[in-house]
């Protein structure tokens, strides 16, 4: 079975546990939302998925093998569109997909003519040959989906790919999750939209303090917890502040009556 | 309050520096770079003063034409190390596009950030040239006879004259490049200087570079080979304007010293080098108003451009930049179907050249060690007057050895180049796209350096051999050259488990001991070379073995790091931790 599976995942960086006892799987066809505070570990195990961050203790696990026996065969089958968009800003974003469509060693006839449909699609056409230096954020994310997609991969890892794009793309984003798992992918995807994540995704993981607190589907959550809506399920799971108290807190020290 | 705060965060860009120093502390860069450049030219001074020490009865004639030597010397030091600073500085000279985005949105008005990063230059500028000065300033006294009778008030004057005079070639060196850069800025506009900025700055590179490091063997004798020797017009040179004030404003602390009846042995070359001194006079003070003049509209034609430049803030970058060109898709046809076929080697092999190319840091270091290939080659230009040589077998060795010398300068910067990763944020790209074997990504990289660095540098040799030798033995030693250096690129990557531009970079530690030996090693093996070459090609049957056991070694290098790859070996991926990172145990 081609699913992804953490099996109790631990990192800590200098002493201090980010991430702790983090198992979990995400099936073929299945699009699970990744959900969780800032700093919460979220973007920590989406690097120690794709083997970009070693793990403490614990395993991922691909295909019912260990991802660290053969990282680059597994790499060969993994998508993955990070948070941070780092690029080669002396590159066009043209050159940067070639590079990638290069070193995951398509032919020179497979790449070409589907980073020019990507291009297109994605609405990068006039920019395709400016330095990525001059793109905006939502560009840059563009590019980076293009990339993660450019080998058809099994499975996707999405680090809040919304992040800059504008609302035609993220639509077009968005559909295309649901298509990707139509067609069999097993898809992670991290967000803080909680409307975008309540909508799209299958399952539910929600992680404080490095911990998963819940794991389960939106509708057995919102049961669960009596709520209305996933913001409710998340307030009641993670928040441990009031957010309405907070903002007039904000309101109260920007016009100095703190 | 505000303005001090603006010329603070303009002083702490020149130290943030994309090229120089991204992401290092800055207080240890200022450390290092001020103990550099006060303990070097603290080293110089006490060098230069040596000959004064060991020769204390040196008579006022000689003293003062010893001491144009040494006055041309730190001059131009001066005025090319400012430049190189400037040049290094670049894009911090002015402001851009990332001012824009910090300081734009604030309530500040333009004219108060104009003047600010004015106060920022300025303040740079007389800060790295202070230290530039200093020790020679403080030592001058050290740089005279003991037994010369120069007054308490001579010696200040001496020194006052040198640290004035030092200053402003010093300043000179850094305002012509910046007026250079503001004034085509002015004149093409934002876009069109974007556009020829990156090769307007390698050339200063190549320019400036070379001259300072020609600069050791062109100082001596300053007064016959430069002043007097009507083969370069001193006007033409800078340094010279300075030296000329120099003498107009404290010449005469040493010429006009009562002249003693000097020791015998000085006695013929006091008298001559006395009436060649004086001789000069009416070219310094042609000298110094040069200086003077030059100095002056150096500081206005660039205080108007940058004026001009700084009316608004400048925009980001639009990106403007097109699809590639007919000629462009033909070398990118040909590169794919014939250098590089597979598509992991075309990864490697279009990469280097993007990041040859495109990104400042490596760009610098290969126009770097062109500086240091020409200089080499115009040092050795000395040794080719005469007719053209029609065999090898009459080239002095010196000749023959240069050729290696250069394409071990060019490809020892490749090697360092591709240890650099061209954006370290960006290389989980490789860490997450990486194909698994090294091999045809390594030889992309490999072919790139031999086409971009090695070819044209292999063409430019061939001219200059030209002129020393026939051409069919021209032809010869360049055949030579070409099997050097690919047996060079051979022999650097063997064993090399890094992924060129995208590994992460530690800096050597030993490289101050790792350097000089190198050095010494090239100088033998490239001296051996030429000797073996020059017997070699005497005749057919020594061309055929010379070639052919060159081609055995490429092979062989070749064939041990093929064999060793086959074990396949983990690439080296990740940042590497740094001495000081495992010495306080910050490791996880």
């Amino acid at each position: 079975m081609q699913a992804l599976e953490a099996r109790h995942l631990v990192k800590r960086f200098f002493g201090v546990t980010v991430v702790n006892d983090v198992s979990f799987i995400v099936r073929p066809g299945e699009v699970v939302g990744y959900l969780g505070p800032n700093g919460s570990g979220k973007t920590t195990t989406g690097r120690m998925l794709t083997g970009l961050v070693d793990t403490s203790a614990g395993q991922v696990h691909f295909d019912g093998r260990n991802i660290a026996d053969d990282l680059v065969a597994f790499r060969r089958r993994l998508g993955y569109v990070p948070e941070e968009p780092h690029l080669y800003g002396f590159q066009s974003g043209r050159e940067y997909l070639e590079l990638v469509a290069r070193l995951r060693e398509l032919p020179r006839t497979t790449f070409e003519p589907k980073i020019d449909a990507f291009i297109e699609l994605f609405g990068l056409a006039d920019a395709a040959h400016q330095s990525i230096a001059s793109y905006s954020k939502g560009m840059k994310q563009k590019v980076l989906i293009i990339a993660a997609l450019l080998h058809d991969p099994d499975v996707l890892i999405f680090d809040e790919p919304d992040s800059g794009l504008d609302v035609t793309a993220a639509l077009v984003l968005r559909h295309l999750v649901r298509a990707l798992a139509a067609r069999g992918k097993a898809i992670l995807y991290s967000s803080h939209v909680l409307d975008v994540v309540e909508k799209l995704c299958d399952r539910v993981i929600v992680l404080h303090q490095g911990r998963i607190v819940a794991d389960d589907s939106v509708s057995n959550l919102r049961q669960l917890m009596t709520s209305g809506s996933l913001e409710e399920v998340f307030r009641q799971l993670v928040l441990r502040t009031d957010p309405e108290q907070t903002a007039r807190d904000i309101v109260a020290v920007m016009a100095g009556h703190a | 309050m505000r303005e001090r705060l603006l010329v603070r965060h303009f002083l702490q860009r020149f130290l943030d520096h994309d090229l120089i120093s991204p992401q290092a502390d800055r207080r240890h860069l200022l450390t290092v770079t001020g103990a550099m450049v006060i303990v070097t030219t603290l080293f110089l001074s006490v060098f230069i003063s040596v000959k004064y020490q060991f020769d204390i009865f040196m008579p006022p004639g000689l003293t003062a034409l010893f001491a144009l030597d040494d006055r041309f010397f730190w001059f131009s030091l001066s005025t090319l190390v400012m430049a190189l600073i400037a040049v290094a500085e670049w894009d911090a000279l002015a402001l851009d596009a990332r001012d824009t985005a910090v300081l734009g949105a604030l309530p500040i008005p333009g004219t108060a950030i104009v003047r600010a990063k004015f106060i920022a230059v300025a303040l740079f500028v007389v800060g790295f040239d202070v230290a530039l000065i200093l020790a020679p300033t403080v030592l001058r006294v050290a740089a005279l006879p003991v037994m010369l009778p120069v007054t308490p008030a001579g010696v200040l004057i001496l020194a006052a004259a040198h640290a004035a005079c030092g200053l402003a070639a010093g300043a000179f060196g850094f305002i012509a490049v910046l007026g250079v850069r503001e004034t085509l800025r002015a004149l093409v506009g934002l876009a069109g200087f974007r556009k020829i900025s990156a090769g307007l700055q390698a050339l200063l590179v190549v320019f400036l570079a070379t001259s300072l490091l020609l600069l050791p063997v062109s100082y001596g004798a300053v007064a016959r080979r430069w002043m007097t020797s009507g083969r370069v017009t001193p006007f033409a040179v800078p340094p010279l304007w300075f030296v000329g004030l120099h003498e107009t404003l404290a010449g005469r602390a040493i010429d006009g010293i009562p002249r003693a009846v000097p020791p015998p042995r000085y006695a013929a070359a006091e008298h001559q080098a006395t009436a060649l001194y004086r001789s000069l006079w009416p070219l310094f003070h042609r000298l110094a108003v040069v200086a003077a003049v030059a100095l002056v509209l150096a500081v206005v034609v660039t205080a108007i451009a940058c004026a001009w430049n700084s009316r608004r803030l400048p925009a980001p970058p639009s990106g403007e930049r097109g699809g590639p060109g007919r000629l462009g898709r033909a070398f990118v046809w040909s590169a794919s179907h014939l250098v590089a076929r597979d598509s992991a080697t075309q990864a490697g092999f279009f990469f280097t050249l993007q990041c040859l190319a495109r990104s400042a840091t490596h760009r610098i270091t290969i126009a770097t060690s062109l500086a240091l290939g020409l200089a080499l080659v115009m040092v050795n230009t000395g040794g080719i007057d005469g007719p053209r040589a029609s065999a090898l077998s009459t080239v002095p060795i010196h000749g023959l050895a240069v050729q290696t010398w250069v394409l071990a300068a060019v490809l020892t910067a490749f090697r360092h180049a591709v240890r650099v990763p061209a954006e370290v944020g960006a290389n989980w790209t490789f860490h997450l796209a990486w194909p698994g074997d090294e091999r045809p990504y390594l030889a992309g990289v490999k072919r790139a350096g031999l086409l971009t660095l090695v070819v044209p540098t292999l063409a430019l040799l061939f001219a200059w051999h030209t002129i020393a030798m026939m051409p069919r033995v021209a032809l010869e030693h360049v055949a030579c050259g070409a099997a050097v250096a690919v047996l060079m690129m051979e022999v650097f990557f063997v064993r090399y488990q890094k992924l060129p531009f995208a590994s992460g970079y530690v800096r050597t530690d030993d490289l101050k001991s790792l350097v000089p030996l190198y050095v010494v090693a090239v100088l033998l093996l490239s001296l051996t070379l030429a000797a073996f070459e020059r017997a070699a090609l005497a005749s057919l049957t020594g061309s055929v073995v010379f070639f052919g056991a060159l081609l055995a070694a490429i092979v062989g290098v070749h064939a041990v790091d093929v064999r060793r790859r086959r074990r396949r070996l983990p690439i080296d991926l990740d940042e590497p931790l740094g001495g000081t990172i495992r010495a306080l145990e910050l490791v996880r």
